[in-house]
């Protein structure tokens, strides 16, 4: 599989061009243009929930609080991505840190609970099949939470909120 | 006597109805939103525009504002509206009530101009200081001086 990948990165022009981009960026051991700038958002996140580690900013509200992270973290000294050109932040691209932002220790807490759960209920699956699909699925859910904003947009969560429903569903039903 | 499960299925189906009616104003706030900003950029690109334009654009923008109070583009394009009718008052009254909404960059670059427009260089500068901290590229449109 990942020869089939590399295969295709290769044989398109733009995902070649972007490929020897991040692996200019990697042998220059910048982290944050490696990240496409996203080391800022992350950074903003844990400066949120830094302030305010009991509730968070908000629900929603790491947009607005951005400006005003970015602002603190720039006067200590922090460099932000140059190449951005969208330099404000909607959400810091992370799930998790998402969370931790706009909803504090006790939406982690609940978050940490969510996932306990998630994988319990993936490990009761009864076949081998559905417990591969399961972990496959939970494994890329997992990617795209850490470095994307998947559960932010309606269209790109309900496929995922159906697959989670599917395991719980699944973890009570004989094989 | 309703079941607790017909209950709960009932208010859903309210909280459904009334998110739908806030999406139906939302929609309709980003129609008259595009239209104020279509409306002034060919007038900015004619180099004139009607007399009767900016009355009907704020009137537009105030029912706009009612029907979606959270969307920033509207106190954004209010604030345009002012500037470009030389109201720096006014446009400054938008430009912070945007600003209130979400400190933007670009936000703090009209609220500098509109600053300058009413003389007030020390604001301006702050202003644009402002937002070129928040975002360097802003620097190429800071007007000569802006930052000094």
């Amino acid at each position: 599989v990942l020869g089939v990948v590399a295969a295709l990165s290769f044989a398109l022009p733009p995902v070649r061009a972007r490929v020897a981009e991040k692996a200019a960026d990697m042998a220059g051991g910048d982290v944050n243009a490696l990240l496409t700038g996203r080391l800022d958002g992350w950074r903003a996140a844990v400066w949120m929930l830094r302030s305010d580690p009991l509730t968070g900013v908000g629900q929603g509200a790491y947009r607005t609080e951005f400006a005003a992270a970015r602002l603190a973290l720039a006067a200590d000294g922090t460099r932000f991505f140059e190449r951005q050109h969208q330099v404000m932040f909607a959400t810091p691209h992370n799930e998790v840190l998402s969370v931790a932002a706009e909803q504090g220790v006790p939406g982690l807490l609940a978050l940490a609970w969510g996932i306990v759960i998630v994988i319990v209920a993936a490990a009761r699956l009864q076949t081998r099949e559905r417990r591969a699909f399961a972990l496959a699925g939970l494994a890329a859910l997992t990617v795209l939470c850490l470095l994307w904003f998947p559960l932010h947009l309606a269209a790109a969560a309900w496929p995922w909120l159906l697959f989670l429903a599917w395991v719980f569903r699944a973890s009570e039903t004989p094989a | 006597v309703k079941s607790p499960l017909s209950i709960v299925a009932a208010v859903l189906v309210v909280a459904l109805m009334w998110q739908t009616m806030r999406v139906r104003d939302r929609i309709e706030a980003g129609r008259l939103l595009a239209r104020v900003e279509a409306r002034t950029l060919a007038a900015i690109s004619a180099g004139r525009a009607p007399s009767t334009m900016f009355g009907e654009h704020l009137q537009w923008l105030d029912r706009a504002a009612r029907l979606d109070p959270s969307e920033i583009g509207i106190p954004l394009a209010r604030g345009t509206q002012f500037l470009l009718l030389r109201r720096p008052a006014e446009a400054i009254a938008s430009y912070e009530a945007a600003l209130a909404l979400e400190p933007r960059p670009e936000i703090h670059l009209n609220l500098g101009r509109a600053f300058l427009l009413q003389g007030d260089r020390t604001r301006a500068r702050d202003a644009f200081t402002r937002a070129v901290e928040l975002n360097p590229l802003l620097r190429a449109e800071v007007p000569p001086g802006g930052l000094d």
